[in-house]
């Protein structure tokens, strides 16, 4: 699979990029359905504006690390540098974990319906179930998404999430948090420039690995041109990890 | 909503003749658009490129984009209540009249082997029955792991997937209907009033396929076209071709119970199309839990191996 899609990159690299700008420009012209006016109406597709790996405070800077945090971040970035990245959970095609998958550059589908809001997100078909206006069960076992509750302030939509495991990072780059991990989200309509987006600011505590709860910004745009693909990670996946390393295949 | 909800973007990649794996490729150059600028020499972005499954893309547009809420989630106890009490003798109907689909259901009796209606195993060709007498075999020998949903984790395709003993949540909306499935957290799509695809004009072959789904009466019925081959039919083995097209009819015999009649047809491993019965029960009192399949693919640190 990856060969012949390879292949066919390299076969047809421009052409792609025509075509693909050629869609977008396709998408910009024909006629689309304006996105609701109504502020608690998120339901559509959504996709993330541009794309970074990195999760930064707001203000800048680094988050405020525990000495541990710190140091497993500087790890995993050395890691990274010296060309043997350390492997994560989504290398080996599980969930991405909250919060590192609100950066993913992938689209996502929200549907709401009475006392929940699905998201289903492209990337590695993740499923996330947001409970609305309810309290985390006790005694939740670890998982890769959690538990995530949710409720309305005005036209805030209010997302907590704990039940988290380990095993994934908040960010791509490689900043990690332990099983104590709670995420806030504070997610609202905005228009810029006449685009519709989703804003999410969203808060990160974990005292294993950080002095103080830290924020970070996430947008998505509504796409309603666009509908999620099929993604499978397992076929062919070539970034499986060896002995808790990736290397490129 | 008018029918000019619907926005062909990208026609001129809907024929399978502009090379399969484009579609993968325009995905991969979107995700890549996205932010050139700010990959890193990071292992994820080498994921996401080798990681796009086979694809159907971004044609079509906005079948969320429905107004009006017409489902009931999970969450929404009182209103399954109440959708169970109405409907204790009558299936219950949604707001605009259509049955009520909503929420989580469980399959009832599922079987390894898919049968037809008669009970008979399906009309195979020579060639096909073989084939599915080989991974019969080797399924009960134990011995060897080539089972492409259960030891590696792809997508069950369809039909098998409507037989996987974990429960469904479907979200109902005007004019899109989404399955989400717990096995291997895979979901599919039903854009309702979607037209078929001209012949050879069918989107890239994907594991579930392409669904589009139309009302009959009570009833909706779900075609389901563009697979690829490697999925099995049943938890047996049954094999098919790409040649796949099967269709799904959605019904509910009363509120709490869902039955889908099935039509398989590919003449290129059956000698006829053939008809199958799946049946769910209502489970309000379940919710989709994590289904991580991958977890059996993972080699920890040490193991040695490729995962």
């Amino acid at each position: 699979m990856s060969r012949r899609v390879l292949g066919a990159a390299a076969r047809g690299w421009m052409t792609l990029i025509c075509l693909g700008l050629a869609g977008i420009a396709g998408a910009a012209s024909a006629p689309q359905p304006a996105a609701s006016s109504d502020p608690r109406d998120i339901d559509g597709v959504w996709w993330t504006k541009g794309y970074d790996r990195k999760f930064r405070p707001i203000e800048g800077g680094l988050p405020p690390f525990t000495e541990r945090g710190r140091r497993e971040w500087e790890r995993n970035v050395k890691a990274d540098e010296a060309g043997t990245p350390v492997a994560d959970a989504p290398t080996a095609c599980l969930p991405h974990g909250i919060p590192r998958l609100l950066a993913s550059p992938y689209p996502i589908l929200i549907v709401t319906t009475p006392g929940q809001i699905t998201w289903v997100h492209e990337v590695n078909r993740n499923q996330r179930f947001i409970y609305l206006n309810e309290q985390h069960p006790a005694n939740l076992p670890k998982t890769y998404l959690g538990h995530s509750i949710g409720h309305w302030e005005g036209d805030t939509l209010v997302i907590d999430t704990v039940g988290l495991n380990d095993r994934t990072r908040i960010d791509e780059e490689g900043i990690t948090h332990s099983d104590q991990l709670h995420v806030l989200e504070r997610i609202r309509k905005i228009t810029v420039n006449g685009e519709t987006q989703l804003e999410n600011l969203i808060t990160i505590i974990d005292p294993v690995m950080f002095t103080k709860p830290w924020t970070t910004r996430r947008t998505y745009v509504w796409r309603p041109d666009v509908r999620l693909m099929e993604y499978v990670c397992e076929e062919n996946n070539r970034n499986a990890p060896v002995d808790g390393v990736t290397r490129a295949k | 909503m008018s029918a000019s909800w619907r926005v062909p973007v990208r026609p001129a990649l809907a024929t399978r003749t502009a090379a399969r794996p484009l579609r993968k490729i325009i995905r991969v150059v979107q995700v890549a658009l996205l932010g050139a600028a700010t990959f890193g020499p990071g292992v994820a972005m080498i994921g996401s490129g080798g990681a796009v499954g086979p694809g159907v893309a971004a044609i079509g547009s906005g079948g969320a984009a429905g107004s009006g809420v017409v489902a009931i989630g999970l969450g929404a106890l009182a209103l399954g209540a109440t959708a169970s009490a109405d409907a204790a003798s009558a299936p219950a109907t949604t707001k605009d009249g259509r049955p009520f689909f909503a929420g989580v259901w469980l399959v009832e009796t599922p079987r390894a082997e898919a049968k037809t209606i008669a009970g008979t195993t399906p009309p195979l060709r020579p060639e096909a029955a073989q084939l599915y007498a080989q991974r019969k075999q080797m399924k009960a020998s134990g011995k060897v792991a080539g089972d492409p949903a259960v030891d590696e984790c792809l997508p069950h395709g369809v039909p098998r997937i409507l037989s996987a003993t974990h429960p469904i949540l479907i979200l109902q909306k005007p004019k899109q209907i989404t399955v989400l499935y717990e096995a291997n957290h895979q979901s599919r799509q039903f854009y309702i009033d979607d037209p078929l695809p001209k012949e050879g004009e069918e989107p890239d072959p994907t594991y579930n396929g392409t669904s589009v789904a139309r009302w009959d009466g009570n009833a909706l019925i779900v075609d389901t076209f563009a697979m690829n081959d490697k999925t099995w039919l049943d938890d047996a083995g049954l094999p098919h071709s790409e040649s796949l097209r099967v269709t799904e009819r959605y019904a509910l015999t009363d509120a709490e119970h869902l039955r889908v009649d099935i039509t398989v047809a590919d003449p290129k491993t059956f000698t006829a199309p053939w008809r199958m019965q799946v049946t769910y029960k209502r489970r309000p009192d379940l919710r989709i839990q994590e289904n991580a399949c991958a977890e059996k693919l993972w080699r920890p640190p040490g193991a040695g191996g490729a995962g």
